[in-house]
């Protein structure tokens, strides 16, 4: 076996020798061919479908340490010490002798991108089953070597303990082939009663180094022989480079070198300082050439609508007499009825809001109540606090790049394709950045950083993005529109259900060259990829567009639109903020039209039992029944989601109070209710609902990109404000409901849509207004409520 | 509001500036009677008045009335237009712009003879609006509207101290009401009539000649046009892009230094035998200040042009003290500029070394005499 | 060359003394809790303190500060032996990214060192030219009141 050890392999003397890894990249990495390892039985469980080999994920050390190796990195949401925590546990070993190495592209699986709230749910129910069954190895060995059965035989702390006392710890029990082995589909999963790693606020162990100054982000990796380089960034989308005087900022102090590669221009200089004074020179140096190209801001969304559009009709039931027609169809036709006029469709400006319906004081039993919405939502930055950073180095053949890209695998393919090398010579390491929050920029300062390093082979050269260049250049969470109409019978039921999202794709991540910025602007340039809709059930634009509600007639269409007027990608919870915002913000319409309670009238239409679980907690601990009336100011909102109605659910309660003569809201309080699952770290799950909702209030209260009709306008953080510490909630209380044994479900995106819901219905039970078009400013908010 | 008289009849310090208020038309006192009876009433103390004595004694005010007031609503300028006339009601009614951007004399009374000459308010500057202003470049009436309704110019910089508060104000005026005040304001500006409307003095003001920095705006040719960029709040119309600065295009600006053969520490190298102050102040402002104001971005990015601002070329310190120690809040909710203060960075002759070279490099200007007692002033 | 007192030592700096004191830190000294977020001063990530106040170390250049005493987050503890605010923020798990964390804490000491008596309002004021992007508020407001009990109680 010995020609399949890799480089990983590091073998100490002979006795006790541990290490045991995969066989070939190929098999171990990539995952190889569809089905190659369990090619006849059923799937296996989370990501150990594609990487089978106990030994990808699990590695026993001569001195009893273990080692667990994870495909997904960590952003800053606690994934690490989850997964460790979860192996720790089905390993029987304390979590303080279990190492995690996360995202490498030479040491671990191929996980795809840490995104979508996967991790625990992929990575961890690999990491799970597969300590459970390298611990059923590890007691299957013992047992050989005592000759005895191994049900009499228990794992405990590191070691196999037979029932006369005798002991193997697990270092002196591996070889180098033990756990060369493809993972069975199922495992003896531990029961959660006997949990002492697994469901506990385990610290985090990443947290002490960074509040002592340790070395712990891709910006403070420091290689010997290091240079820095910053790039010079076109003023706008398709400026092309006219001219370049390089000549001035050769000689300044420090300078080693200007690259130029069409409109790709960047310089390096020895220290960090002068390398950004060059960099400025350099940028007076560059003359562009700028065409307007952008949309008027103040019409983006009667752009947006006149694009062409791919429909996708996602969900359909029991259309049949009396079904609603569609949105987009002309709604003044007469299918409104007269009596509710007070319902007709807000049109798609930023401006306008629209009251509440009301119901006609006698309506007739057979004339249903109609209602119809539409709101609206702008780009919307990632705005990481820090700028994105990479380290790359070309040496001996191969590109190494340190990154804090969300995907080690897709980022190298793209990488090499730009470079033309073959993907095995480039090496993505995932080392932390500031919280990304989707796709930012890290993965172009990455392909910036390969590509500047194959400028000057040998050194290590680190690319630091500036502030407007991260503000202006990352790609944005797209700008949606959605429509949504309903009839309520006399009985305030829902009983039909219209619902459209017009949006671009939420993902243009690499894979493809063409994703990354510096592979567009070279002269050799890869077009950007076509973009494509992600399909349901997870869905980009149209994620959480289908209300997990009962209603017997319903549709939803996607709307797909394939122009991009402004970059875009993937930020945190892709369309399903947005629709969450959107379903939420018109189940309190409807509610009200239906003279009901806005939770009581969710619970009617909800059947799954965990979704009215987490609403009745929420509104028990918020004592809603005997909420604060609303009005003269104070207002009390509530919202509802299963994110991507697969995941974790999250119901949310607000009360906030609206100041009269600015329109500012101050929230007073919050309360969230959870249901991730099988709980791994109850604070961990915590600290990311809570961050979640101080996000989401940011994004509802706050934001928009801003540009005019050729640049990216807001570009700092005097131009993009973001919530500050004065409008933080008084009390923010987070409520972990516990499953047992039941799947993981991913909650690091759960919380985002149903606060912002929240907080409209807050404002609307405040005030008598309802605002549909994000961001929730107080310009908007006064001009609502007026004098 | 007309007498300057409270409820008992006896007389109001001109702290409540009736001088001006008195201008109003019965119809907007009465509207503004009915709107402060639909706000929620609120218990709230009057604090009690330290006016030393002799001046507690309000049967003076009389004698005050008597010297300085002439009560009387206000009376259009045949000789001017409808929205000029607006403006002035606007401007010298409600918004008593003169009540901090007129200077006063010995007994607290603006100075009827140098109206809009440049005031005080809460221990800020109130720049001259009138034909001595100072403004490197010259305010039109689309830029003084911008100005007044978001609070800051690209061209022009930012509102601050107790203006601040006044444009957040307009910001909820109608727009053609603020057009109207920005008409009168520039008009103002251009020196044409130095009285006030209304005033108690016929006479225009004595100097009508535009100031040397005005006249220098020849060299501030590669200066942003005055329509520039207006704040991208998501409710505020964008105008087109205008042109921007032409170092973009590698020209360099007066004031420059962070292109490559003028290196602040290239100059600061040369200058340093020759005036210490001065190279220190070019070194702090290239490293300190630079990246903002230095970024050839407009506001509100970063910071604004220097050789544009007010602050830099006027005729007081005590604003760009404040500015520099005590920098622009960070923005709540809507874009606006924001800037760090340096309070607890520079030293007093750091301060003063860096001010000189502001006035030198930006305003072509020597240091304000008053510059360090101005320092002394600022409050910590 | 530019003398530089940081952490209770002198250093000897050779870097341009326009060199904002950010880079200095970095790569220099080789200390990594001040952090680049923005360059301009409107993000606090770089906050570290100079004779008792909060300044904005991208924004101060090297010469301006002969003579002073520079305090980063180092100064305030090590792994071994966390100081009262770097005890706080473990204890109460008050970071999720972390990026914008040694800003917070240096500027939330300067705060209690000023007044260890600092109410919730006080620190919420103190601490606004901070900025937090992943939400972690709630959490450093109760980690910096853990530390001024911490201080209090002489840890």
């Amino acid at each position: 076996m010995s020609s399949a050890l890799t480089r990983r392999t590091l073998l100490h003397g002979a006795g006790a020798l541990i290490v045991s890894f995969t066989l070939s990249p190929v098999l171990a990495q990539e995952g190889g061919p569809p089905g190659a390892a369990s090619s006849a039985g059923p799937k296996l469980p989370g990501s150990l479908s594609r990487t089978p080999y106990l030994d990808a994920w699990i590695r026993i050390d001569a001195d009893g340490s273990a080692t667990a190796f994870t495909g997904k990195a960590e952003l800053g949401q606690g994934i690490k010490t989850a997964l460790l925590q979860i192996a720790a546990e089905e390993l029987e070993m304390p979590v303080s002798r279990v190492k995690i190495i996360t995202a490498d592209t030479v040491l671990t699986a191929n996980e795809g991108y840490t995104a979508g709230s996967h991790s625990t749910q992929d990575s961890g129910t690999a990491l799970r089953n597969a300590a459970a069954q390298v611990r059923d190895i590890l007691i299957s060995e013992a047992a050989r070597r005592w000759n005895l059965p191994p049900e009499k035989l228990k794992a405990v702390k590191g070691e196999v303990i037979a029932p006369s006392g005798a002991r193997l710890a697990y270092g002196e029990l591996v070889s180098a082939t033990l756990l060369h082995l493809a993972a069975q589909p199922t495992s003896n999963l531990k029961d959660p009663s006997s949990f002492t790693a697994m469901g506990k606020s385990f610290p985090r162990v990443d947290i002490p180094a960074k509040v002592t100054g340790g070395a712990t982000y891709v910006q403070d990796i420091r290689l010997p022989g290091m240079l820095h380089a910053r790039v010079v960034r076109p003023p706008s989308y398709g400026a092309q480079l006219v001219s370049l005087e390089p000549s001035a900022v050769e000689h300044l102090p420090g300078v080693i070198k200007v690259v130029r590669d069409g409109n790709f221009v960047a310089v390096i200089a020895e220290r960090e300082y002068q390398c950004i004074k060059a960099m400025r020179a350099l940028t007076a140096a560059a003359k562009w050439q700028e065409k307007p190209a952008l949309p008027k801001q103040a019409d983006l969304a009667a752009t947006l609508l006149a694009l062409p559009a791919q429909d996708f009709t996602i969900f359909e039931k029991a259309t049949g007499p009396g079904a609603l027609a569609s949105p987009d169809a002309t709604d003044s036709a007469g299918t409104v009825p007269a009596a509710v006029s007070g319902a007709a469709p807000a049109k798609a400006s930023p401006a306008r809001t629209s009251s509440p319906a009301a119901l006609p004081a006698s309506s007739p039993a057979t004339n249903p109540t109609l209602l119809a919405a539409t709101y609206t939502r702008p780009y919307v930055s990632h705005a990481s606090v820090g700028p994105s950073c990479a380290i790359a180095q070309l040496q001996g053949g191969t590109l190494t790049v340190w990154t804090h890209t969300q995907g080690v695998y897709p980022d190298r393919q793209a990488i090499a394709e730009m470079l033309h090398l073959p993907p095995d010579k480039v090496h993505c390491i995932h080392v932390q950045g500031s919280g990304c929050y989707g796709h930012n920029g890290a993965d172009d300062a990455a392909a910036d950083a390969a590509l500047i390093a194959t400028h000057l082979p040998g050194r290590p050269i680190r690319v630091q993005w500036m502030r407007d260049q991260e503000f202006g250049w990352e790609p944005f969470g797209p700008t949606m529109i959605t429509k949504a109409r309903a009839s309520l019978d006399t009985s305030g039921h829902i009983t039909d259900w219209d619902y459209g999202v017009w949006s671009n794709t939420h993902s243009m991540r690499p894979g493809p060259a063409g994703s990354l910025l510096a592979a567009q602007h070279i002269t050799a340039a890869f077009p950007p990829p076509p973009p494509k809709p992600l399909p349901q059930p997870e869905g980009g634009g149209d994620r959480n567009a289908i209300p997990l509600y009962s209603l017997p007639r319903a549709k939803v269409v996607h709307h797909f639109i394939s122009d991009m007027p402004l970059r875009i990608s993937a930020l945190r919870s892709l369309g399903g903020y947005m629709n969450v915002f959107s379903i939420e913000s018109f189940m309190d319409e409807l509610a009200q039209a239906a003279h009901a309670d806005p939770v009581t009238f969710r619970l009617k239409h909800l059947d799954d039992p965990r979704a009215r679980e987490a609403i009745i907690t929420t509104a028990t601990h918020f004592n809603w029944a005997t909420r604060p009336k609303g009005g003269h100011g104070t207002g009390c909102g509530f919202a509802f989601a299963r994110y991507k109605n697969l995941a974790a659910y999250c119901a949310i309660a607000v009360q906030l109070k609206v100041d009269h003569e600015s329109g500012r809201i101050q929230v007073e309080r919050i309360v969230a209710a959870v249901d991730t699952g099988q709980v791994v770290n109850p604070d961990g799950i915590r600290n990311q609902i809570e961050g979640g909702i101080l996000q989401s209030m940011s994004w509802t209260l706050y934001e928009s990109v801003s540009f005019d009709d050729t640049r990216i306008r807001s570009v700092d953080w005097a131009t993009y404000p973001i919530m500050r510490f004065d409008a933080v909630p008084g009390t923010l209380d987070v409520h972990v409901i516990d499953r047992p044994g039941a799947p993981f479900l991913g909650c690091g995106e759960a919380s985002q849509g149903p606060t912002s819901a929240a907080l409209a219905n807050a404002i609307a039970d405040a005030t008598g207004k309802r605002l549909r078009n994000l961001p929730l400013t107080p310009a908007r908010i006064k001009a609502a409520i007026g004098v | 509001m007309r007498e300057g008289v409270d409820r008992e009849g006896r007389h109001l310090y001109p702290a409540f500036p009736y001088d001006h208020f008195t201008l109003l038309t019965d119809a907007d006192i009465d509207a503004l009677y009915a709107f402060f009876m639909t706000r929620p009433p609120v218990r709230a103390q009057t604090s009690r008045n330290d006016v030393p004595f002799p001046l507690s004694f309000r049967p003076l005010l009389a004698g005050w009335k008597l010297l300085f007031f002439r009560p009387g609503r206000y009376h259009a300028d045949a000789q001017r237009d409808a929205v000029w006339n607006r403006g002035a009601y606007l401007a010298e009614g409600i918004a008593h712009c003169g009540a901090c951007h007129t200077p006063r004399n010995a007994f607290g009374a603006e100075k009827p003879n140098q109206h809009f000459a440049g005031g005080s308010a809460e221990g800020w500057h109130a720049y001259s609006l009138n034909s001595m202003s100072q403004a490197p470049l010259a305010w039109d009436v689309s830029a003084m509207e911008l100005y007044l309704r978001n609070g800051w110019h690209a061209s022009h910089g930012v509102a601050h101290g107790p203006m601040a508060a006044v444009t957040d104000n307009m910001a909820g005026v109608t727009a053609s009401d603020v057009r109207a005040v920005a008409e009168y304001v520039v008009a103002s500006m251009s020196g044409t009539k130095g009285a006030r409307p209304n005033s108690l003095a016929g006479k225009t003001d004595a100097e009508g000649t535009r100031r040397s920095s005005r006249a220098s705006m020849a060299s501030l040719a590669t200066a942003p046009p005055a329509a520039a960029i207006s704040p991208t709040h998501p409710t505020a119309p964008v105008p087109p892009a205008a042109a921007d600065p032409p170092t973009r295009s590698g020209a360099p600006t007066p004031g420059s230094s962070l292109q490559p053969a003028t290196t602040p520490s290239a100059s600061a190298a040369v200058a340093a035998a020759s005036d210490d102050k001065r190279s220190d102040g070019a070194a702090i402002y290239a490293a300190a200040c630079g990246g903002c104001h230095e970024s050839h971005q407009p506001l509100p990015f970063g910071g604004v042009d220097l050789s544009l601002s007010t602050d830099v070329a006027g005729e007081d310190p005590t604003n760009l003290v404040h500015v520099v120690l005590d920098g622009l809040p960070a923005t709540r909710e809507a874009p606006q500029p924001m800037m760090p203060g340096f309070a607890t960075t520079f030293s007093d002759p750091q301060l003063v070394s860096l001010m000189a070279y502001l006035r030198d490099q930006f305003a072509h200007k020597p240091l304000w005499p008053d510059t360090e007692s101005a320092i002394r002033r600022n409050p910590q | 060359m530019t003398a530089l007192k940081v952490n209770g030592r002198v250093y000897s700096v050779d870097a341009d003394p326009e060199t904002p004191l950010l880079y200095v830190l970095r790569e220099d000294l080789k200390l990594n809790a001040a952090k680049f977020g923005c360059g301009l001063g409107q993000c606090g990530a770089c906050t570290v303190i100079v004779d008792g106040e909060p300044v904005f170390s991208c924004i101060t250049p090297l010469l301006l500060l002969q003579g002073k005493e520079i305090t980063t987050l180092e100064g305030l503890g090590t792994l071994e032996k966390p100081g009262p605010m770097q005890r706080a923020f473990i204890d109460e798990q008050a970071a999720q990214c972390g990026y914008c964390i040694p800003g917070m804490m240096m500027r939330a000491q300067a705060l209690l060192q000023k007044n260890p008596h600092a109410t919730d309002a006080n620190i919420r004021e103190y601490l606004e030219p901070n900025l937090c992007r992943c939400g972690t508020h709630i959490r450093i407001l109760r980690a910096v009141r853990r530390a001024a009990q911490l201080m209090q109680e002489g840890g």
